[in-house]
């Protein structure tokens, strides 16, 4: 799935050097999204909001949102997009790379869980749909994957009064990499 | 349009081919569990026994319980041993031996005699010279809970550590919509250490004075030991001879044993239960005042009982608290009031001054003359309390940083006079 991303990449960059203006100067855009999270567990929602500068067909901008697949995180990500065509409606392709934060953690007597943030990137196609004069309603698909670590400490507890555990003799580091197919509906003004 | 309608075909065509993949995308979980192995030494019953004397004195690490009797205190080092200090001059307490003694957990003093639990036997050493102690006798396989025998000739002495990794990669499977638990928690809970019986007990000029956190008590020839579901009471009118009497069944959840006057104080999971000793060999249950699953130390006098309640963990609830009961009728004890508290572990009265171990929060010191309106004198913080003996003027706290000694004679001005700092 890394590959369609670059391929992605590729594309944009091909069609870069075709592609007929769309604004002379660059503009400000901002988008919100919701999508649902395919992946080998459950479905859930993602929800984001993305804002930056058009020119020429080009989209960079930084975003963010809540993605609550297997383990709610926050993705703070660039968002990269081109348009394929220079027409009202047209399609398009967009990359996200960036950083997913995670939850701080929990810690009670026995068991200390610290979480670090991981990665977030996500790539795919969709089609712009053109409503109003700076209106347009986004759809799109692609792949998308977050990544975290859960780093967890337990103690062995003397089981008699009063209860004290040892120091944190255990810790089981994990790496979790979840990939997902992601569709989603936005609209960007 | 045309190409809208083209474009929403080829989308919604690609969607559902993505869709039916959805199989291939795997969510997966790279492990590095890193385990402490304990790989057990083993010894002779004779050899482990023929070693329990004054060895030369080891830093204080992982305390457990105190007892303090004349000038010595004794401070258990959890499944290890007990501490001798020497405490004639609280400024400057004296770390004077060792004793070793395999998953000990609890003692009791009576004159010379300490009774201790060694795995599942009850010992007695003779302390009459603290610098010299001597193995005197053994009641065998009598805290059957403790089940660390091997055999009649071998026992765990101790235990190697030996730090391991291991690696795995699998799928992460998410547990519902629970947050994902890591594997290895459960099972590494249900192979958790064993069990014990415990500690010290109350203020007797024969016997000395234990922690609130006892689960052994000595007084009037009778040594009562609790265990997770019962208490044992063995007749030590031959002082190195202790013998066996009965064993009471009290249910799961027993945690400790506070003597006052003719009565014992049994703190459990569930309430504190008392029991009447008249007659000694026999304690009739009297009395009980039911609270919620928490952990309750207790300890009395003539009209009140106190107990702290501890939530979390081990200990179930939600809230830690003080629970103060009028006792005045035995048979009926009613709550008085309860207070708030953070953290709290053992306590302490004297008198009309109330001392509470709330760990974290640190050693809360109340005027208790009136239990309706307990008047906090002062906190001690950064030490972490979790037991503490409190007599004549000295309080003897036990924390998780070190062993910490109080004069209060005079309530507003509390001097530290001395810090054993524990070694980590």
């Amino acid at each position: 799935m890394k590959k369609v991303i670059v391929s992605l990449v590729f594309i944009m960059i091909c069609t870069g050097f075709n592609h007929t203006i769309a604004q002379e100067s660059p503009a400000y855009s901002g988008m919100f999204n919701v999508g649902i999270l395919y992946g080998s567990n459950k479905s859930k929602i993602q929800a984001q909001t993305i804002h930056g500068l058009q020119y020429r067909g080009w989209f960079a901008g930084v975003g963010g949102g809540i993605d609550d697949y297997f383990q709610q995180s926050i993705p703070i990500f660039l968002d990269v997009r081109k348009s394929i065509l220079n027409k009202p409606n047209m399609p398009f392709v967009y990359v996200d790379g960036g950083i997913n934060l995670v939850t701080k953690g929990t810690k009670d007597d026995w068991r200390k869980v610290e979480m670090k943030p991981g990665v977030f990137y996500e790539g795919g196609l969709g089609y712009k749909i053109a409503l109003a004069e700076k209106l347009a309603l986004n759809l799109a698909a692609g792949y998308s994957a977050k990544t975290y670590t859960q780093n967890t400490f337990f103690k062995r507890t003397i089981p008699t009064p009063p209860y004290f555990t040892e120091d944190w003799t255990h810790s089981n580091k994990e790496d979790f990499n979840l990939q997902r197919f992601v569709m989603k509906i936005g609209l960007q003004f | 349009m045309k190409e809208l309608n083209a474009f929403l075909t080829r989308f919604s065509l690609m969607a559902v081919f993505v869709v039916l993949l959805q199989g291939c995308f795997k969510d997966t979980v790279e492990s590095e569990y890193r385990y402490t192995i304990f790989q057990p030494i083993y010894k002779t019953l004779q050899q482990v026994r023929s070693e329990i004397m004054t060895s030369p004195p080891i830093q204080v690490s992982f305390p457990g319980k105190i007892y303090l009797k004349n000038k010595y205190i004794f401070v258990t080092e959890t499944y290890q041993g007990i501490h001798i200090i020497d405490n004639a001059n609280p400024s400057n307490p004296k770390n004077i031996g060792f004793i070793k003694i395999p998953s000990n957990v609890d003692m009791a003093v009576k004159n010379n005699t300490l009774y201790a639990d060694m795995y599942s036997d009850l010992i007695t050493i003779d302390i009459s010279n603290p610098e010299s102690v001597k193995f005197k006798t053994v009641v065998p396989k009598i805290f059957v809970e403790n089940g660390w025998y091997i055999n009649q000739d071998k026992v765990i002495a101790g235990w190697d550590k030996k730090d391991t990794v291991v690696y795995s990669k699998k799928d992460a499977i998410a547990k519902g919509d629970e947050r994902w638990v890591p594997v290895g928690y459960s099972e590494y809970y249900n192979t958790g250490s064993q069990g014990s019986t415990g500690s010290a007990g109350a203020p007797s000029a024969s016997y000395g004075t234990g922690g609130s956190l006892a689960r052994f008590t000595a007084l009037q020839d009778r040594l009562y030991t609790v265990g997770n579901k019962n208490f044992s009471i063995f007749n030590i009118t031959d002082d190195f001879n202790p013998a066996f009497v009965a064993r009471k069944d009290l249910g799961s959840g027993v945690e400790t044993i506070f003597p006052f006057k003719d009565n014992l104080f049994v703190g459990t999971t569930t309430g504190v239960r008392i029991f009447s000793l008249a007659n000694l060999d026999n304690p009739a249950e009297i009395g009980m005042f039911g609270h919620v699953r928490r952990c309750d130390p207790v300890v009395a006098n003539d009209k009140n009982a106190f107990a702290t309640l501890r939530a979390g963990s081990t200990c179930g609830g939600n809230t830690s608290e003080l629970t103060v009961l009028n006792i005045q009728n035995l048979t009926s004890p009613t709550l008085v009031k309860s207070y708030q508290l953070e953290n709290p572990y053992g306590l302490a009265l004297d008198g009309n001054t109330l001392f509470i171990c709330d760990g974290t929060a640190g050693l809360k010191i109340y005027a208790a003359a009136d239990v309706s309106n307990l008047k906090p004198i002062t906190t001690i913080k950064d030490i972490e309390p979790f037991d503490v003996i409190a007599t004549n003027g000295l309080a003897i706290v036990v924390g998780r940083k070190g062993i910490y000694q109080y004069d209060y004679k005079d309530l507003n001005n509390i001097k530290l006079l001395s810090t054993t700092k524990l070694e980590k």
